[in-house]
């Protein structure tokens, strides 16, 4: 299977915007105060912002700006939502960890089968 | 409570961050300082906002987004247009023009060919049309140089008179106060013999005479001499380069003696630089005028009662024209030979040219006519080019397309397209350059053009040249760019047929403009043809064939008798004539007033012998009583039918009175022309004088003899000399043919005839040109319908006629057009001759068969070639 790679702070994030795009809040602060809340890491906005854009280079992320808000000084948020490339890169991943979770958790299943197959 | 962050920070973050990512960081930053305020209190949050800020200091940060989504593309288009003299795509426009050149040898080759003769052609015959309308403006006083004119009522016809008696303008210089200037000038007698010695002596024409401020006034430029000296005393005698080399090699030949007319020495007193051409004064030599009644008996008669001279004045700046012509009226009172009735005008030197009276009136309209056909034939040159470019364009198409899909502008691919077309009229224009100055010289001769080769050195001739190929390279460059740049590319790249079509009305328009000219010129050309075969094969009235004249010297008299003799001996008694005329050229003319009728008419006065009327194949109406007895033994005073017509006289002459007061009636003969048919045959007066007469020789004569049909010329000629030169002459052999007089009398129609076969051949060319390079491209972009056809079986011949019957259609409908616009025209000059033919309907029917003849022709060449081409070939490329 061949896809772009994806490293893990730039898969959290990805995964923080799937989250966000539904309550139309996945931009630049919400991103952070969420990924802070959720793991516990000092996250800093900088950050987010670079791995929004590296995000947005590779396709897996596309944004367009939102509306304007009284706090930001009058100034428009980029609401950021998931590519169909980028869902897929989440589930490819996704099921790659399963796969291999299945196997920690069952061993003799899987060697089993093979074995059998074998025989 | 301040809640705003720090603005040095925010300072800081406008200044380094790219400017398109300004606003959601800062907004971010600012939402992110409002809740730190809440939640760690302001210092804190600053601090915090600080760290923020600098921690946006990353190359990401600083670059602006680059992302493709539809918003961004355009702002990254509008950054990336390219100024239009952008030196790479403009290295890109010039290879591809070469190699569109280079590539289609054919077609560029015609374009190019096209143009070049087309402009070499229209620039010549401007050259020329300038030429004639810039005569005399380069004199210092040009502006105020006027020529007077006495113009006196003969009957009901004005008869203007540009020559006028020494006495008058030396009168007027004196009695007018106006006058700064006055130059007398003529161009002399006819032919003059000149002697500087025994080596070198030779008859001359157009050896003048005029006053020695002809030198300022005109601004003659000399080689050698003094210019403030040359002609002030008389004796003296100036000479253009040519008659100097002649005479006296490349030596000065100042100071040196010329022998005039025989006996009267004159000292070359300057040689002029070549007199510019556009000039109606020319001369070979000048004579001071001083000098002229020193110069022997008939000079000197000239002089003291001859009205010979053009009289130029120059007027102060100040003066009026209509006052000095009033004052012109009185100064006439003071002198001899006046004509009482006579007014006078003042012409303007630079109007003399072509606005003179008494000047040929159609020598404007036919200067307009040949800037017309100029005009015409670079058209044709230019929209031969439009038409082939475009028809090529569509071959490009392609390149079009994908030019534009990648970003190409309109503007650009205009400019790529004009680019090409100033590429291709700048080759064709330095060819033309070339061309008009290697073939100046042979064009002039074959046209019989006086014209100077100093023409081209001009400033004007540049400009033309100049303007010509900008409007060219405008025009010709204009429509296929704007042609070609508008194909939409998702058309052509998609490779549908529509755009084919594209100019095909134009480019039939075209064709049709292009065969209707040449069509027109030929039908005028063969018109032209006609008439001038009728005029040369008419029955005169007089049979002009195998005839020389042999011009007698005036002083020749004494010896006369035997050289006729001799003569008579050597060709047979009735093969030889005498006469004082020069038949076919200048004829003297008299007004007599008809003592019935009371008619002033200007009658033809000639002096002949008696074997003239034999020998000359002339018809007698009424014979003289005894002319058939002996020799003639007084003189007789013969008219024609044209005479008696006028002067109302029927039936027998002999028993009515004459028709002029104070003369008889002695024969009439029946009309013959002795001038040319441009006019009915002129009233004429024949004194018919016996064989011992004197008078016939007064002004010099010329003995009349026909050579037998079967004789070798140049013998016989040879052998007419060895007897004259027997008779001791005065003056050198000299000799001419009456045909060949005859023809000279349309010497103007005759360089008509071959300027428009030329233009005839030329637009011919050009519009086949246009045909071939049409069919090729047309049986090109059908290669694959007559592959198809071919295989569901359509003949050679079906084929041949499908590919060329539209062209036909074209060339039958210029037919159309061009045979009654032709008709007219010709039918207008026509009315210039008193004998013309009827166009009759075959040389329109051999106009157009012609034109369909060479039009097949050309596209024959295509056509066959593309109907025999096996389809196999044909339909498997794709």
């Amino acid at each position: 299977m061949k896809r772009s790679y994806l490293g893990e702070f730039e898969e959290i994030v990805l995964l923080t915007v799937a989250v966000l795009e539904l309550q139309k809040q996945a931009y630049g602060v919400a991103i952070t105060h969420e990924i802070i809340e959720q793991t516990g890491r000092s996250v800093r906005l900088n950050q987010i912002h670079a791995a929004l854009d590296r995000l947005e280079d590779k396709g897996m992320v596309k944004s367009e700006m939102g509306e304007p808000t009284a706090e930001r000084g009058g100034r428009r948020k980029r609401l950021f939502t998931v590519t169909a490339y980028g869902r897929r890169t989440l589930q490819d991943i996704q099921e790659v960890r399963v796969s291999f979770w299945s196997r920690l958790l069952n061993p003799l299943n899987s060697i089993g089968q093979r074995d059998w197959g074998m025989g | 409570m301040p809640k705003t962050p720090p603005k040095l920070a925010d300072k800081l973050l406008r200044f380094f961050l790219a400017d398109d990512r300004l606003e959601e960081v800062q907004g971010d930053l600012h939402e992110e300082y409002r809740w730190q305020v809440n939640r760690v209190g302001e210092r804190r949050a600053r601090w915090r906002y600080w760290r923020d800020v600098l921690g946006f200091m990353k190359p990401f940060a600083i670059k602006p987004r680059q992302v493709n989504n539809t918003q961004n593309y355009r702002r990254f288009a509008n950054h990336s247009i390219t100024t239009f003299p952008n030196p790479i795509m403009l290295r890109n426009y010039f290879s591809i023009a070469f190699r569109q050149l280079w590539k289609n040898p054919l077609f560029s080759s015609l374009n190019i060919v096209g143009l070049t003769v087309g402009l070499a052609v229209s620039t010549f015959i401007a050259l020329y049309v300038w030429h004639e309308f810039h005569y005399d403006r380069f004199e210092p006083f040009a502006n105020r140089t006027y020529r007077i004119v006495s113009a006196s009522k003969y009957g009901e016809n004005e008869v203007s008179f540009p020559q006028l008696h020494h006495s008058f303008g030396s009168e007027a210089k004196r009695q007018i106060p106006e006058v700064e200037e006055l130059v007398r000038f003529s161009n002399g007698f006819g032919d003059v013999i000149l002697q500087s010695d025994q080596n070198h002596r030779f008859k001359e024409t157009n050896i003048g005479y005029a006053d020695a401020s002809i030198i300022p006034v005109m601004g003659l430029k000399f080689l050698y001499g003094d210019a403030k000296t040359a002609l002030s005393e008389p004796g003296r005698i100036i000479l253009t380069r040519q008659l100097a080399e002649k005479y006296f090699g490349n030596q000065n030949p100042v100071g040196k003696s010329l022998v005039f007319d025989k006996h009267f020495p004159l000292t070359v007193s300057g040689v002029l630089d070549d007199l510019p051409t556009n000039s109606v004064i020319q001369f070979n030599g000048l004579v001071s005028l001083a000098s002229m009644p020193t110069l022997g008996d008939r000079q000197r008669h000239f002089y003291e009662s001859a009205g010979f001279l053009s009289t130029f004045l120059v007027l102060r700046p100040d003066a009026r024209v209509s006052d000095i012509e009033k004052k012109l009226v009185t100064v006439k009172a003071g002198i001899k030979f006046i004509d009482m009735s006579a007014n006078y005008f003042l012409e303007a030197l630079p109007t003399l040219h072509l606005d003179a009276r008494g000047a040929q009136s159609d020598a404007r309209q036919s200067l307009y006519i040949l800037l017309t056909v100029a005009l015409v034939i670079l058209t044709l040159a230019v929209i031969n080019y439009i038409s082939l470019t475009t028809a090529r364009a569509t071959k490009r198409s392609r390149e079009v397309g994908i030019r534009k899909a990648i970003g190409g502008q309109r503007s650009e691919l205009i400019g790529q397209f004009f680019l090409e077309s100033f590429l291709t009229t700048t080759l064709a224009f330095a060819l033309s350059l070339a061309l008009l100055q290697a073939l100046f010289p042979w064009a002039n001769q074959a046209l019989n053009l006086q014209m100077d080769n100093r023409v081209l050195a001009q400033g004007p001739y540049w400009a033309l040249m100049l303007g010509l190929w900008l409007i060219c390279s405008l025009l010709a460059g204009g429509y296929p760019a704007l042609l070609l740049s508008g194909f939409r590319p998702a058309v052509v790249l998609k490779g549908s047929t529509n755009w084919r079509q594209s100019g095909v009305g134009v480019r039939r328009v075209f064709t049709t403009v292009q065969f209707t000219a040449s069509i027109g010129l030929l039908i005028c050309s063969l018109v032209l043809y006609t008439q001038m075969r009728f005029l040369r094969t008419r029955n005169l009235g007089l049979n002009r064939s195998q005839v020389v004249a042999l011009q007698i010297d005036n002083e020749m008299t004494p010896q006369f008798t035997g050289l006729r003799n001799a003569v008579r001996q050597w060709a047979g008694e009735g093969n030889v004539a005498t006469t004082n005329t020069r038949l076919f050229s200048n004829a003297m003319t008299m007004f007599m007033k008809t003592e019935k009728t009371k008619k002033q008419l200007m009658v033809n006065a000639i002096e002949v012998d008696k074997p003239f009327f034999a020998m000359m194949g002339i018809q007698w109406k009424n014979r003289p009583q005894g002319w058939e007895k002996g020799p003639v033994t007084r003189e007789l005073t013969v008219y024609n039918q044209t005479v008696l017509k006028e002067a109302g006289i029927n039936g027998n002459p002999s028993q009515q009175p004459a028709p002029f007061k104070g003369q008889s009636t002695d024969g009439v003969v029946v009309d013959f022309h002795i001038n040319s048919l441009h006019g009915a045959v002129s009233p004429m007066m024949l004194t018919v004088v016996s064989d011992t007469s004197r008078s016939i020789l007064a002004n010099g004569g010329y003995l009349l003899v026909r050579l037998n049909p079967q004789t070798n010329v140049p013998d016989a000629l040879d052998q007419l000399k060895q007897l004259y030169d027997q008779a001791h002459p005065t003056a050198p052999f000299d000799y001419y043919f009456l045909d060949d007089a005859y023809n000279k009398l349309y010497a103007k129609e005759e360089r008509l005839m071959r300027l428009f076969n030329g233009f005839t051949a030329l637009t011919l060319l050009v519009a086949c040109l246009g045909l071939l390079g049409l069919m090729t491209f047309s049986v090109e972009v059908r290669t694959k319908e007559i592959g198809v056809r071919k295989v569901l079986g359509a003949s050679v011949t079906g084929i041949v006629v499908l590919l060329s019957k539209d062209f036909l259609k074209l060339v039958l409908l210029a037919i159309l057009i061009a045979s009654p616009i032709a008709w007219w025209a010709m039918n207008q000059w026509l009315q210039h001759f008193a004998y013309k033919i009827d166009m009759a309907w075959w040389i329109f029917a051999l106009a157009g068969g012609l034109a369909v003849a060479i039009a097949l022709l050309t596209i024959s060449f295509q056509s066959i070639k593309a109907a025999l081409m096996n389809p196999v070939k044909s339909l498997r490329s794709e």
